[in-house]
């Protein structure tokens, strides 16, 4: 019969726990982008409302569409990140 | 207001209302790029959907972007050969297709052709065959 042994594997529970850790910051990192994507989404809302246009108005369009692009590229490296890490823990 | 005048601001009408259907789209995307209902514990489903909205939305961000920079370019052209004419341009009127063809002379005739050119590359998305290959396009030097 196979002896029970009550040892403890720290390497396994400190890996576990880092995981763990770096899942809900990314998710943090998630939520506050997502936020800000939504905060710039409703000011091109109310840029592109009104069919009238003017220099003026197609530069901030402009610049709120390249911030809304930078953000997005990086909400997309964070969900890929956040996947590899919940990935990471179910194989551990 | 010339004839001349009149049509090229027919044109730049024209490329701010692609604009706005392009960027309309957009803006609906963008809408489901979301994690507030999100529960404690994630799904996998909901990660997924967010990464599929991420991804159209960049495309249609860029697409957005790149007309966007037509009408910044052919406001630019207008205003160099009407520096008088300042007042906001309202879309709402209806624009006209554009006639490459016709001849100008003097100053019209250096500019025109680049607005024209522009104006080309974009009627583009008019055809449905076009559009979908120069989406495919911008997808795929977007994913890259």
């Amino acid at each position: 019969m196979q002896e029970k042994t009550f040892d403890y594997d720290y390497n396994y529970e400190i890996e576990k726990k880092a995981l763990e850790k770096k899942i809900s910051l990314k998710k943090k990192e998630l939520d506050k982008i997502s936020e800000k994507i939504f905060s710039d989404r409703l000011i091109l809302e109310k840029l592109t409302l009104r069919k009238s246009f003017n220099a003026k108005k197609l530069e901030e369009i402009r610049k709120v569409l390249v911030l809304l692009q930078k953000k997005l590229f990086v909400i997309q490296r964070l969900i890929g990140e956040f996947q590899l890490a919940r990935r990471d823990r179910v194989s551990l | 207001m010339t004839e001349k005048q009149e049509e090229m601001l027919q044109q730049m009408i024209y490329l701010y209302n692609l604009f706005l259907n392009e960027v309309g789209e957009a803006i609906e995307n963008l809408r489901q790029v979301k994690t507030r209902d999100w529960p404690a514990r994630v799904y996998k489903d909901d990660v997924d959907k967010l990464k599929s909205c991420v991804r159209v939305s960049r495309s249609k961000l860029s697409t957005s972007r790149k007309m966007i920079d037509a009408v910044i370019e052919s406001e630019e052209i207008y205003r160099e050969v009407f520096p008088f004419e300042k007042s906001a341009i309202s879309s709402q009127q209806s624009a006209p297709q554009p006639q490459p063809k016709e001849v100008y002379s003097g100053k019209v005739d250096e500019v025109h052709p680049v607005l024209t050119a522009l104006l080309a590359h974009l009627e583009g998305l008019a055809t449905e065959q076009d559009f979908e290959h120069w989406l495919a396009r911008i997808r795929t030097s977007t994913l890259e």
